[in-house]
């Protein structure tokens, strides 16, 4: 059923799950970065010190960074909203197939979205673009996306890989 | 095969998929994808892929998203939310029902520091169900309680509903926070009263047991009020414009981190976990989000939305008939349905339709007060029968307890649900009234 359990502790998570694990903690930590720069350029701006320049586009930058660092566990643990309660007279091998089937078409899509946006990225870098107020190049982050999104499309095909094993 | 026809197939197969398993989000980009293609074929959907992902993610707005769920997982963490609970139940507890209606209380406050429904369910479900049981509450009126308790984390701004629903309508985020004020509390309101209720008619539901003393019952509340400031200067600091939502959140967060290490009741271990579950959290709303926008570009190029829209205007109904066969379809597909999936899809189609309709209110109060009315109904359909997202996280946490059980302690507060929404639908000023006064 869709739910949002508490993760298992971690010595449930190998190999891949490990460093789903470790990425999603880094973007949770790039989240608390955030939070800490905002909170600092208001507490600026309340002492009339002007705030800190383009916090805007860091949040921005940042934000996209962290979700696409969070996909990949929420994938691992199985996290994402689904319905069961219309399949439930299926026998358990044939839920579990069809989950694995589930889990390589997300695995396309990711590896997909990994493929275009490795394209966006290059041609963010030809075009030179960078975002207004600070000029930060935007190539390195929708690239590093590319990366994470690879390496989701990587950890779906081994969640399938697990289903179908378990029920081989 | 005409955009219209595309798009009712690509509605029936997204259902199809998602009834036989498919993840949610997934259905939805699977879909879309398909439907983007047939009609604007691959050049236009590549180049569309090729950003859309990342400058999807990195909207300003979204970020209260991570960044209140990340505030509600600190205050879970670090017990403050099990101290929300006892200040609750040290104040009302001994009455009976008490310690039901401290269940309510709790999730109000801590609705004000959390955005998400989910999330209110899980801490409550693990901070308030033990104590519950300890004090021999019935099974069906502890969980039935903490699942609609739970709501209360959307209902009671910040709400990650109304983030979603200000994003695809475009309508300014803060006066939706500030309408959702009012019908909020009328919710907590009415939950006590259904508990009163209940334990009047069933007295054996809630045994009573014994005051606490004045003293613990001062000692309870200060453990909290670091907290009831917090979320006093976040809301409040956003009503009042001294801070984008973005900004609230991200000073919530910090302050709420602040005091749980002050506290020295947050280990590395349970920050490391707090990071961890808004990992998790935030990645299951993302990728629906990510769903919705491509099926949404889909749509749109099928002109299904206008055309309904036309066609329902044309039509010439009275606007409050069409209001409330809109708000009866969302009751019934909400019970079947993820209710963040639901409202991205169906607003392209029924926003323009409310919008155009004649309340003898402006076009920009009805945006708000429509924005309120489907959170209520996303409300009901996270604790109605047969899928309500809520009892299905309680009964994770309680699997002792049977899921018919909470369902049956979940009806008499839904009853109350019907008849808050039908308030807030005769009474458009108890939405708007906040705002009109704010602004």
């Amino acid at each position: 059923m869709p739910e949002t359990p508490a993760p298992p502790p971690p010595s449930h998570d190998h190999g891949a799950a490990r460093i789903a694990r470790i990425l999603a903690f880094i973007g949770g930590a790039v989240v608390v970065g955030l939070a800490l720069l905002v909170t600092v350029s208001v507490v600026l701006r309340w002492f009339d010190l002007g705030g800190i320049n383009g916090d805007f586009e860091m949040v921005q930058m940042g934000l996209a960074l962290a979700v696409f660092a969070f996909l990949p566990l929420c994938q691992a643990h199985r996290g994402n909203v689904m319905v069961d309660t219309f399949t439930t007279w299926l026998p358990p091998r044939a839920q579990a197939a069809l989950d694995a089937l589930w889990d390589l078409v997300y695995a396309g899509f990711a590896g997909f979205v990994a493929w275009r946006l490795a394209i966006g990225a290059t041609e963010a870098f030809t075009s030179r673009t960078t975002t207004m107020v600070l000029g930060l190049p935007q190539h390195y982050a929708i690239g590093a996306c590319s990366g994470m999104a690879a390496f989701l499309a990587m950890i779906a095909l081994l969640t399938a890989l697990r289903r179908v094993r378990a029920n081989g | 095969m005409s955009g219209l026809s595309l798009a009712i197939w690509g509605f029936v197969g997204m259902l199809a998929l998602i009834g036989l398993r498919m993840p949610v989000g997934l259905a939805m980009l699977a879909t879309g994808s398909a439907g983007y293609l047939a009609i604007a074929g691959w050049p236009a959907f590549l180049n569309y892929m090729k950003a859309t992902p990342y400058f999807l993610f990195s909207n300003y707005t979204l970020s209260v998203i991570p960044l209140f769920i990340l505030m509600g997982a600190f205050a879970e963490r670090s017990g403050l939310s099990q101290d929300l609970f006892r200040a609750a139940s040290a104040l009302i507890g001994h009455r009976r029902g008490g310690m039901a209606m401290a269940v309510i209380g709790a999730c109000t406050a801590f609705g004000a520091i959390c955005g998400s429904s989910v999330a209110t369910t899980a801490t409550f479900g693990r901070a308030a169900l033990p104590e519950l049981e300890r004090y021999r509450y019935a099974p069906s009126l502890a969980t039935g309680t903490i699942a609609v308790g739970g709501t209360l984390g959307i209902l009671i701004p910040p709400s990650v509903i109304l983030v979603v629903y200000a994003i695809s309508t475009e309508q300014n985020i803060v006066k939706l926070f500030q309408a959702a004020l009012i019908p909020g509390l009328l919710a907590t309101l009415f939950y006590c009263l259904a508990i009163g209720w209940s334990v009047r008619r069933r007295p054996d539901l809630a045994p009573p047991h014994a005051k606490p003393s004045g003293a613990e019952r001062l000692r309870a509340f200060l453990t909290v009020w670091p907290v009831l400031v917090v979320a006093i200067v976040v809301v409040g600091g956003i009503y009042g414009g001294v801070f984008t939502p973005t900004e609230g959140a991200a000073v919530g967060a910090i302050a709420m981190l602040a005091i749980a290490l002050l506290r020295r009741s947050l280990s590395w271990e349970g920050f490391k976990t707090s990071l961890v579950q808004t990992a998790e959290t935030t990645a299951l709303i993302f990728i629906i989000l990510l769903g919705a926008e491509v099926f949404n570009a889909f749509l749109a190029f099928s002109q299904l939305p206008t055309t309904v829209a036309a066609m329902i205007t044309e039509a010439g109904l009275a606007p409050y008939a069409v209001l409330v066969i809109l708000l009866a379809f969302y009751i019934l597909l909400g019970a079947v349905m993820d209710e963040l999936a639901m409202i991205l899809l169906t607003l392209p189609v029924f926003f323009p339709i409310v919008t155009a309709l004649d309340f003898g209110l402006p076009s920009d109060e009805v945006a708000i007060w429509f924005g309120i009315l489907v959170l209520i109904v996303v409300g009901i359909g996270l604790t109605a029968p047969p899928i309500g997202l809520n009892v299905f996280v309680i009964n994770a946490i309680a699997r002792r307890i049977p899921i018919t059980e909470t369902y049956k302690g979940v009806l008499p507060f839904l009853a109350t649900d019907l008849v808050r929404l039908g308030l807030c639908v005769a009474f458009p000023g108890l939405s708007l009234a906040m705002v009109r006064w704010l602004s």
